[in-house]
């Protein structure tokens, strides 16, 4: 498990957070055009 | 000058070129994905403000890249001149990535340069954005290959060692090293997520002083989400990096957190300062130092109490880990709240005091690199290369390093005053309001 965490989850994390961010960004916000 | 000097001067500028220059590189590395997102979601919802964003933020990009390639080809030139010894012993394994890190670079300037030109020429913006691809592409795998170096530095492998001598050398394997991976991914992320930040400061700094365009305000809040959902990947895969140095560098963890005998159930130091070896003023939290290096509350984890006493690296590396930490954690918070409180229409997130934090939050987390880098840095100490080389074996024995310090400061002070008068000024004399005019008139269409 620790060689999981310590090998492969770092980049999974941050390939998750990119995708992530992606999504989060293109989400209707609370600032509308006047 | 006497070697001790050489090797003090080397390790001042060494430790200021690389602190001038993890400015510019975080955002070289970090910028290119927020202009990519911007973009994205300005087709995406058809929204010109978004364009805008992406190609406002571009311009400004241009100027960090460049102060970040001078400043990068200096710490080119001083491994070789400032520590030779080092360059002689392990230039062969680290060759690679170095040279991977140029080509990733080129790769990135490359498309920079056909992305900047060809605003306006594709008639489909969807075209225009397919050019940022490797640009941010390029910009990631510049800094993921300059850290494998680093993280080679920390966890050297991939060669054998024959009368003091690195041979039979497999590049692969030293690049994929065990710091590798959790390294790598911590710098990215970072970068990400300072970039983030650092844009949302400006953002929140421009509705401060008056300018109330919903432009700054979509800017701010599409920054401040970014932020937050890097700022949670950091603090995981920081965790992550507890485990690996537990794992292959326990006298840097032990330092770090002022751990001094080797037992189980080890608590997490928070803050305190250090009087003759006692840890006085300090935050304990029970059990938290187990599940940081082996997830498990009860597990041993190993006290300085192990090494020898010229293998320990400088105490003072805890409260470097005390400003990254604090700083990421803060800014986690502060994100979160805005984004709650932006769906929740709270007022306190459109207050003058709330903005004020938003822009402090861009240096410090700019600060947060830089205590980051130190920590990482110092922790290695006394090594270069950990286990084989000391820092002091690799310097060089010139008596011109001091003379290079100073024409090297004063390079870094015009190249870094000098970005700064040429941004502001780049922003002042074309305002969002007079650009989105100018646009309007060109296209004839309302968009502003």
């Amino acid at each position: 498990m620790t060689d999981f965490l310590i090998f492969y989850a770092p980049f999974i994390v941050l390939i998750l957070a990119i995708v992530v961010a992606f999504w989060a960004a293109s989400k209707d916000g609370a600032v509308k055009d006047k | 000058m006497g070697n001790e000097e050489a090797i003090f001067y080397s390790r001042v500028l060494t430790e200021l070129t690389l602190s001038f220059h993890i400015i510019y590189a975080t955002i070289g590395v970090g910028v290119p994905l927020m202009i990519m997102i911007a973009q994205w979601v300005g087709i995406k919802k058809n929204d010109e403000h978004y364009i805008l964003l992406a190609r406002r933020w571009a311009r400004g990009f241009v100027i960090t890249v460049a102060v970040g390639v001078v400043t990068g080809t200096a710490i080119g030139m001083q491994l070789s001149l400032l520590w030779p010894n080092f360059m002689e012993l392990a230039g062969n394994v680290i060759a690679l990535p170095l040279f991977l890190e140029t080509f990733a670079f080129f790769f990135e300037a490359i498309f920079l340069g056909i992305y900047l030109y060809t605003w306006d020429r594709f008639e489909n913006q969807k075209k225009h954005l397919l050019l940022l691809i490797p640009v941010a592409i390029g910009a990631s795998a510049s800094a993921v290959f300059i850290t494998i170096v680093n993280a080679f530095m920390n966890a050297p492998q991939g060669f054998d060692v024959l009368n003091g001598e690195l041979v039979n050398i497999s590049p692969l394997v030293a690049m994929f090293n065990p710091a590798m991976p959790t390294k790598v991914a911590h710098v990215v992320v970072t970068a990400y997520m300072t970039s983030a930040f650092v844009l949302a400061a400006i953002a929140a700094f421009r509705l401060l002083k008056g300018s109330n365009h919903v432009y700054h305000k979509k800017a701010l809040f599409l920054t401040m989400k970014v932020g937050l959902v890097f700022s949670i990947a950091a603090a995981i895969i920081g965790d992550f990096s507890g485990k690996y140095l537990a794992e292959y560098q326990p006298e840097k963890l032990a330092a770090a957190e002022w751990h001094f005998e080797t037992e189980e159930n080890a608590p997490l130091i928070l803050y305190g300062v250090l009087d003759n070896g006692e840890v006085k003023y300090a935050i304990k939290i029970p059990y938290a130092l187990s599940i940081l290096a082996h997830s498990n509350p009860t597990a041993e984890v190993i006290g300085l109490d192990q090494f020898p006493e010229d293998e320990i690296p400088p105490l003072y590396i805890h409260y470097l880990f005390d400003i990254m930490v604090t700083i990421g954690v803060w800014m986690t918070f502060l994100s979160a709240a805005y984004w709650i409180g932006t769906q929740m229409k709270w007022k306190l997130v459109e207050s003058k005091l709330f903005r004020w934090l938003i822009v402090l939050g861009g240096p410090l987390t700019m600060l947060a690199i830089e205590a980051g880098w130190w920590l990482a840095e110092v922790g290695r100490q006394p090594w270069i290369l950990r286990g084989l080389m000391r820092v002091e074996d690799a310097a060089t024995t010139s008596g011109q390093v001091d003379t290079m310090l100073i024409l090297f400061s004063g390079l870094y002070l015009i190249l870094g005053i000098g970005s700064i008068v040429v941004l502001t000024r780049m922003f002042r004399r074309n305002p969002v309001e007079k650009e989105l005019a100018d646009r309007h008139a060109e296209k004839g269409a309302d968009i502003s």
